[in-house]
C-alpha cells in the first residue's frame, strides 16, 4: 500500500501539542475536520445485514421479567420472543426519577440478567420428568412421564402421611424462588401436608442476628437512593460494586457529590478500588474495629446524649451485683418482668420506662423526665433493702475502655490514626450509613460486629432521616399467609436443621481447638454442643428430625452446606424419596431420585417486590408468543397436580383425615386437591390466577391490575410498603422513622434499641454488652479461607453458564497472593490442592495482589459439578455454630424468622500445595 | 461531517461486564463472531484483550506512515470461547462440567489483578469498543477500500460486499478492534473470511436508541452524543471541560471514544498509615492517556471539592448524570 505523504499538518490535539499527519485518503473539508475524499456509501447489503439482525433481536412479541432467582436486585427487564423462544432481553430503564436532585435509578440490571436468555435453552435445562436409573449421584437418568412421576411421589406421600409422620416430610422452597407467586405454590403444598420447612435465610447463612438483638427485627435498611445523599458511607463486609450491581452507581455518584465512602475488607476488592479509603482488616477481627471506633466516640464525647437517652436502653438501670436489669419485679412484689427503670435526675429517683413490653404506654417519649446516662445509684427493693445500680451506658463505657485503637491494632492490623480519623468523621457527619452484608454473620463473631455497628450509629444519633444500619430492608407484602400457609406448618431452624441433618458436629469437632475456643469464647466444643442440644430441647428452636421424604424446590442444598461431602452423605442417609423441582441440572438435582422440570422467571407470571433496597415492584409477564420448552410446568401446576394424585391415591386406599396432634389440626389427604386450589372464595388453577390474587392483596401495589401494568412492566409502590417508615414517593427511605420521629417503640423487650442483654448465657460468657473477640480459626493450617461473592452468579445460579465462564478462568480458581504463591512454587494457572482435616478440593490458582498474604479466597458458589470428583469449595469448610445465636426464650431473642442460628462459613483454616 | 462520540467515566465503571453481555447478545453470540468481544472490559494494568494488543507497534508514525502492526492469534491472544459438556453431565456420561480445552487464556483472564504489592496494589477497569477514529488506520490500510467512515455520524464500517479478507485492517488497528470472521469464508473466491467489528449499533442509532453497551451500562458511565452538539454531555466533557481524553493518543488515529481517568484510594506506608499518594501511579496513567491526564485529575478533584462544599459544579453534575436519558443525545 502506497501512502501519499503530501499532507502534513501540525495540529494541537485536545489539550496538547501532538504532531499529526494525515494520509491522502483524508482531506480537509470546508466545514473543518477531515473527510475521506470519496464518501462511498457502505453497500446496502451490509447495512441491511445488521439491520435485519437487530430486528430479529427485537422479537415479535415482548414480555417482562426480573431475575428473581436468589437475587435481591429485582430489576425490570423486557424480554423479546421470536419463533416461540426468548432471543434477547434488555432493561426497561423506565423508572421515574423520585426527585430532581437525586439521580434516577435507570437502567438497573446486571451482566447475569443480560445473559439469562442464553441459559434458557442451554443443554443443562431440564425439559422432562426424570427418574434416577443408577445410584444417587451416578448421574444416570430415565425419562418418565408426568403421570408416572406424580404417581410414584403421591404413593410415597400417602405411605408416610397415613402413618402420621408429617414431620418426616420436608418441602423446602429455596432461594431460587423468592417471589410470592412461585414460592407460595411450594409453601402451600408443604403447609397442607404439615411438612417441615426450614428458615431459608438461616439455612443459607443470610441472617443478621446482631441487628435483631438491637432492634427486634433485622429487615432493616435504606433504599439505594439514600446511598447517594449520605455524607458518610461505611461499607463493611459487603462488596456492592460486585453484589449490588443495579444500584451501586448511587454510591459512586454520591462520592462525586461529596460523600466519604470508606470500605472495610481483608481483600482489595472492586468496591475498595472505587472508595475514598480502603481499610484492610485481618479476617474475622471486625468486632475489634467496631469497638475501637466506639471507644473514640465515647472518649471524645462525640455522642448524641439526647438521642441515646430516648431511643436506646443506655439509660436503663442494671444491678451492679449480678448484672441484671432492675425490673419492676425487683421493686414491687408481683411486678412485671418487662418493666425497666432509668434514673430521673429531675425527680432524683428511679422511674419506669415507657414503651417496653411490660409497659402500658406505647411510646418512647420521655416527657419531662431527664434520664441519667452516668452514675451509680442506690434503690430500695421490695424488701426495703438497698440495691446498687448503674446504667447500661456506664457498663458499655467500661467495656469499650479495653479497646482503644492502640490496643486493637495487634488484632485488626489497622493503624490507630485511621481509627481516630474515621471515627471522628463518622460521628460528625450529618447523615451516615453503615452498610453491612451477609458476609458479616458468616464469621463466628458476626453478632458482635453487627450489634456493635448498631451501637455506633445510635451513639452518634444516626437514626431516622440521619441514616442508620443498612443490611436487609424488606417491603411489606401484606397478608399473603392465606396463600402460603393455609394450615399450620412446621417451621424449622435453618442452620440447626442443616447442622443436625448433616451431622456437622463431626467436622466441627475435628477442625477446632478447645484451648483456643475456651480462651477466646469462654466455652469449649462440648459446651457448644450442649448449648445446641439445650436450644432444641428447652429454648424453643425447632428441629423435627431427619426426613424420609424430601422435596427441594429451586434449592441447592448439597452445594451450599459446609463439610460438603460429609453433609451430603448424612442428609441422604435417611431419605427414602428425594424429589427435586428445578429448571437446570444443578449439584442438588444431580443427587435426586425424581426430577420435575419447572419454568423459569421468563416463563412465569409473577410480581417481585420484597427485597427492599430497590423501591419498584417488577412484573413477570411472558411474551404472548412464547412456547414452553419440553414439558416444563409452573410450580403452581406441579403442586396442584401432585395434590390431585395424592387425593386419588388416598381415596383408593381409603385414607381419610389424619390427626396431626403436634400442630393440633388434621391432614386431609383425601381432599388435599380441593384444599390446594381453593384460596378463600376463589378456585385458582394456574399461576396467572395466583398473581391476580396476590396483586389484589398487596396494599403497596396500590390496587393495580395485571391489565394496567402490561404497558409498563413495573409498579411504583405506595407508602404502605415501608415497615418502619413510610416509603415516600419523593425521597429516599430510611428505617425507623416511626421510632425516631414518631417515638413508637422498637421491636425489642426494652422497646428501645437494645445494647444490654441480661440472659444468663450471655452474662456468663461476657456478652451482656457488645464487645470484641478474636477469630477462632485454628492455627494448625496456615491460611484463612473464605468465599467472597462473585459477580458472575447469584449463588450457584448462572455459575455454569458458558458466557460467564468465558470471562473468567473457565473453571473454579482460588485467589492467592503472588508473594505467597512464589514461596510455595505456585505459578498462575497451576493446579493446586486446597485441604484441611475436613476435606480437599482441586482448583486452578489465580495470582491476585489484592489478596492478603495469609489468606486463600475463592469466588463463591461454584457448583460441585465443576470440581474434580465433585469436591466443591465447601468441602474444606467445617460446620460451626456460634453460641451467641442459639439462645432463646428471651423476649425478642426467641426463635422466629429473625432470630435463628446462622450458617457460618468464614472461620476455616486451610493449606495449599501445588499438584 | 458529523461525529458520534462516546465518553466512558472510569470512576463509575463497576467491571460488571453488563455492557459485554449486552453486545454479546446483540451481535456476537452467533455467525462466527463467538470469539469476538466487540465490547470488552479489561483490567488495567493488564495484558488486555486480545493479549498484548498495545504492543504491536501499530498506528501512525511521526512521518504520517502506517506502522506495520501485526495479527493477534487465536487461541493464544484472543482465547477460545470454551464449549462445555452439558449434555454429557446431564446424561451421566461425565461427572464434571469441563471446558473442551484446558484453559490458558481468555478475554478477562487477569481480571481484578492489576499490579503492586498488598496492601498497595492497584487496578481499574477499561471498557473498550471500536473507537470510530477520525484518522482510522484500518481504513487507510485496506487495499480494497472496503472500510468506510459515514458522513452523517462518523461511524466506521467494514463493507462486506468489498472485503476480501486480506486482514491488513486488523494488523493496522493499534487497538485491535477489528476481528476476523472465519465463517464468512468464500473459498470459491479465495476469500478466507471477512473482517467485522463494532458498528456503534447503527441500526439502533437509526431508530433513536443508543448503542446496547451504552444504554444497558448499569454503572451509568457512558455518555453518547455528537461532538458538535454543544448541548450534549460528550461535547461538554471532551471540548468544554476537557476531562474526557482518548486512550493512547500517541497512536495517532484520533479516536472518538474518550475516557474520564480514574481516581484511586490512598496508599499505606510501612507502618500502615495513610499517605498522600494515590495508588495508581500517575506515570502509568500518562502512558495510557497522555500527559493531560495529570491536569484532568486535578480538575476532577477541584470540582468535587466545590460540590462537596455545596457550590455548583456543572462538571460533577454531568458525571453524576441525574437523568439516565440525558446521557444519550443522538
Amino acid at each position: 500500500m502506497d501512502i501519499n505523504r503530501r499532507e502534513f499538518i501540525k495540529k494541537g490535539a485536545i489539550g496538547g501539542a501532538t504532531l499529526l499527519l494525515y494520509p491522502a485518503c483524508l482531506t480537509k473539508s470546508e466545514e473543518g475536520g477531515y473527510v475521506p475524499p470519496e464518501l462511498r456509501r457502505v453497500s446496502s447489503s451490509t447495512l441491511n445485514l445488521y439491520r435485519n439482525e437487530f430486528d430479529i433481536t427485537r422479537g415479535t412479541s415482548t414480555g417482562y421479567s426480573p431475575h428473581c432467582v436468589n437475587c435481591k436486585g429485582n430489576c425490570a427487564w423486557q424480554t423479546f420472543e421470536k419463533d416461540g423462544r426468548i432471543v434477547r432481553e434488555e432493561q426497561v430503564g423506565g423508572y421515574p426519577q423520585i426527585a430532581p436532585d437525586i439521580p434516577d435509578a435507570n437502567p438497573r440490571g446486571c451482566n447475569k440478567g443480560a445473559l439469562h436468555s442464553q441459559s434458557l435453552y442451554e443443554k443443562d435445562r431440564l425439559l422432562f420428568p426424570m427418574k434416577r436409573a443408577g445410584n444417587r449421584g451416578e448421574g444416570k437418568w430415565k425419562r418418565i412421564s408426568w403421570d408416572e412421576a406424580l404417581q410414584e411421589i403421591a404413593e410415597k406421600v400417602v405411605d408416610i402421611g397415613s402413618k402420621g409422620e408429617f414431620d418426616k416430610m420436608m418441602v423446602y422452597a429455596g432461594t431460587g424462588i423468592l417471589s410470592p407467586v412461585r414460592r407460595s405454590a411450594a409453601l402451600r403444598f408443604g403447609s397442607l401436608l404439615g411438612a417441615v420447612r426450614f428458615n431459608v435465610a438461616s439455612a443459607v447463612g443470610d441472617m443478621f442476628p446482631g441487628a435483631t438483638v438491637a432492634y427486634g427485627i433485622s429487615t432493616v435498611g435504606c433504599s439505594s437512593e439514600a446511598w447517594y445523599e449520605t455524607d458518610y458511607l461505611l461499607i463493611w463486609g459487603i462488596n456492592p460494586t460486585v453484589t449490588r450491581i443495579p444500584d451501586a452507581h448511587y454510591i459512586w455518584e454520591g462520592k462525586y457529590r461529596g460523600a466519604r465512602v470508606v470500605s472495610i475488607s481483608p481483600d482489595y476488592n472492586p468496591t475498595a478500588r472505587q472508595s475514598s479509603l480502603w481499610i484492610p482488616i485481618n479476617p474475622g477481627t471486625d468486632s475489634f474495629l467496631v469497638m475501637s471506633m466506639i471507644h473514640v466516640i465515647i472518649k471524645e464525647g462525640l455522642y448524641d446524649s439526647e438521642f441515646i437517652k430516648e431511643q436506646t436502653n443506655l439509660p436503663f438501670l442494671v444491678k451492679v451485683k449480678d448484672g441484671r436489669f432492675l425490673r419492676e419485679s425487683d421493686l414491687i412484689k408481683g411486678g412485671e418482668e418487662n418493666n425497666f427503670y432509668f434514673y430521673d435526675e429531675k425527680k432524683g429517683a428511679a422511674a419506669k420506662v415507657r414503651g417496653s413490653v411490660g409497659s402500658s404506654e406505647l411510646t418512647l417519649d420521655m416527657g419531662d423526665a431527664r434520664p441519667s446516662l452516668e452514675g451509680i445509684f442506690k434503690i430500695k427493693d421490695s424488701n426495703g433493702q438497698d440495691i446498687e445500680v448503674t446504667t447500661v451506658f456506664e457498663l458499655i463505657k467500661k467495656e469499650t475502655d479495653k479497646f482503644s485503637p492502640e490496643d486493637t491494632k495487634e488484632f485488626t492490623g489497622i493503624h490507630p490514626s485511621i481509627v481516630y480519623d474515621e471515627a471522628r468523621r463518622f460521628a460528625k457527619a450529618n447523615k451516615a450509613i453503615i452498610m453491612q452484608g451477609y458476609r458479616v454473620h458468616k464469621y463466628f463473631w458476626g453478632v458482635l460486629t453487627c450489634w456493635g455497628a448498631a451501637l455506633m450509629l445510635a451513639l452518634t444519633g444516626h437514626g431516622g432521616r440521619r441514616g442508620g444500619l443498612d443490611i436487609d430492608n424488606e417491603w411489606g407484602l401484606g397478608e399473603l399467609g392465606a396463600l402460603s400457609s393455609p394450615k399450620p406448618a412446621r417451621f424449622g431452624s435453618g442452620f440447626l436443621g442443616e447442622w443436625m441433618d448433616g451431622e456437622m458436629w463431626r467436622s466441627f469437632l475435628s477442625h477446632y481447638n478447645d484451648e483456643d475456643l475456651k480462651r477466646k469464647a469462654r466455652i469449649d466444643k462440648g459446651g457448644i454442643l450442649k448449648q445446641i442440644d439445650n436450644a432444641i430441647k428447652n429454648e424453643g428452636f425447632s428441629y423435627f428430625g431427619k426426613s424420609k421424604l424430601m422435596f427441594l424446590f429451586h434449592d441447592n442444598r448439597f452445594s451450599r452446606n459446609s463439610a460438603q461431602k460429609q453433609t451430603e452423605k448424612a442428609i441422604l442417609n435417611s431419605v427414602e424419596l428425594y424429589v427435586n423441582v428445578n429448571y437446570r441440572m444443578d449439584s442438588s438435582a444431580y443427587l435426586a431420585d425424581i426430577i420435575l422440570p419447572s419454568v423459569t422467571n421468563y416463563e412465569s407470571y409473577e410480581v417481585r417486590f420484597d427485597p427492599g433496597y430497590g423501591r419498584f415492584a417488577n412484573m413477570m409477564i411472558p411474551p404472548s408468543g412464547l412456547k414452553m420448552p419440553g414439558s416444563v410446568k409452573s410450580e403452581w401446576e406441579i403442586c396442584m397436580l401432585l395434590c390431585k394424585k395424592i387425593e386419588e391415591v388416598a381415596k383408593r386406599r381409603g385414607i381419610g383425615k389424619i390427626e396431626d396432634q403436634q400442630l393440633k389440626t388434621t391432614r386431609n389427604l383425601d381432599t388435599i386437591y380441593e384444599e390446594f386450589i381453593t384460596v378463600g372464595d376463589k378456585e385458582i388453577t394456574d399461576f396467572k390466577g395466583v398473581l391476580e390474587w396476590v396483586m389484589a392483596r398487596m396494599p403497596a401495589l396500590q390496587g393495580k391490575t395485571l391489565e394496567e401494568v402490561k404497558e409498563v412492566g413495573f409498579i411504583v409502590p405506595g407508602r404502605a410498603a415501608g415497615q418502619t417508615s413510610p416509603l415516600y414517593p419523593d425521597r429516599p427511605f430510611y428505617p425507623f422513622e416511626f421510632q425516631v420521629q414518631l417515638k413508637q417503640p422498637y421491636f425489642t423487650t426494652s422497646g428501645r434499641q437494645q445494647f444490654y442483654v441480661d440472659k444468663d448465657f450471655y452474662l456468663k460468657l461476657g456478652f451482656a454488652t457488645p464487645t470484641a473477640r478474636e477469630p477462632i480459626r485454628p492455627k494448625k493450617y496456615p491460611f484463612a479461607y473464605y468465599d467472597p461473592h462473585t459477580r458472575y452468579g447469584i449463588h450457584t445460579t448462572w455459575r455454569m453458564n458458558k458466557y460467564h465462564l468465558r470471562l473468567q478462568r473457565g473453571e473454579p480458581a482460588i485467589y492467592i497472593n503472588p508473594k505467597t504463591a512464589a514461596v510455595r512454587g505456585i505459578k498462575d494457572g497451576d493446579r493446586v490442592r486446597v485441604f484441611n482435616d475436613v476435606g480437599e478440593m482441586y482448583v486452578m490458582a489465580k495470582l491476585h495482589p489484592g489478596t492478603p498474604p495469609d489468606t486463600i479466597l475463592i469466588d463463591h458458589a461454584w457448583e460441585n459439578l465443576q470440581f474434580e470428583e465433585g469436591k466443591g469449595y465447601n468441602n474444606v469448610v467445617p460446620g460451626i455454630i456460634t453460641p451467641l445465636e442459639i439462645v432463646g426464650n428471651y423476649g425478642h431473642m426467641s426463635f422466629n424468622p429473625f432470630w435463628d442460628g446462622n450458617q457460618i462459613t468464614s472461620e476455616a483454616s486451610v493449606d495449599v500445595e501445588k499438584v | 461531517m458529523r461525529q458520534l462520540a462516546m465518553v466512558m467515566d472510569l470512576n463509575k465503571c463497576l467491571g460488571c461486564q453488563t455492557c459485554t453481555a449486552a453486545c454479546k447478545t446483540q451481535w456476537t453470540n452467533r455467525f462466527g463472531r463467538e470469539y469476538m468481544y466487540w465490547n470488552n472490559v479489561e483490567t488495567q494494568p493488564g495484558k488486555g484483550y486480545p493479549k498484548g494488543y498495545m504492543d504491536y507497534e501499530a498506528g501512525w508514525d511521526d512521518k504520517g506512515n502506517l506502522k506495520k502492526g501485526g495479527l493477534p492469534r487465536i487461541p493464544e491472544d484472543y482465547g477460545i470461547p470454551w464449549e462445555y459438556n452439558y449434555k454429557e453431565v446431564l446424561n451421566g456420561d461425565a461427572k464434571t462440567l469441563k471446558p473442551d480445552v484446558e484453559p490458558s487464556w481468555s478475554a478477562n483472564w487477569d481480571e481484578d489483578e492489576g499490579e503492586g504489592e498488598y496492601p498497595n496494589s492497584y487496578f481499574f477497569y477499561l471498557p473498550r469498543i471500536c473507537n470510530h477514529c477520525t484518522n482510522p488506520a484500518c481504513l487507510a490500510a485496506c487495499p480494497n477500500k472496503a472500510i468506510h467512515k459515514r458522513k452523517e455520524d462518523g461511524i466506521v464500517l467494514v463493507d462486506l460486499k468489498r472485503c476480501k479478507g486480506v486482514r491488513d485492517c486488523i494488523s493496522a488497528c493499534p487497538y485491535k478492534k477489528v476481528y476476523f470472521n472465519h465463517s464468512r469464508a468464500k473459498p470459491e473466491k479465495g476469500i478466507a473470511g471477512q473482517s467485522e467489528k463494532c458498528i456503534f449499533c447503527f441500526p439502533r442509532i437509526e431508530k433513536g436508541l443508543p448503542p446496547a453497551c451504552a444504554k444497558q451500562c448499569v454503572g451509568r458511565i457512558r455518555h453518547v452524543g455528537y461532538l458538535d452538539d454543544e448541548n450534549s454531555h460528550v461535547y461538554k466533557l471532551v471540548k468544554k471541560w476537557k476531562v474526557a481524553i482518548p486512550l493512547r493518543p500517541d497512536f495517532g488515529t484520533l479516536p472518538n471514544v474518550y475516557y474520564v481517568p480514574p481516581l484511586s484510594p490512598p496508599k499505606f506506608n510501612d507502618k500502615g498509615e495513610i499517605t498522600d499518594e494515590p495508588r495508581i501511579p500517575v506515570e502509568f496513567l500518562k502512558k495510557l492517556f497522555g500527559t493531560e491526564v495529570e491536569n484532568v485529575l486535578k480538575v476532577l478533584k477541584e470540582e468535587m471539592d466545590k460540590k462537596a462544599k455545596g457550590e455548583k459544579s456543572e462538571l460533577v453534575d454531568i458525571l453524576i448524570a441525574y437523568k439516565h436519558s440525558d446521557m444519550f443525545r443522538i
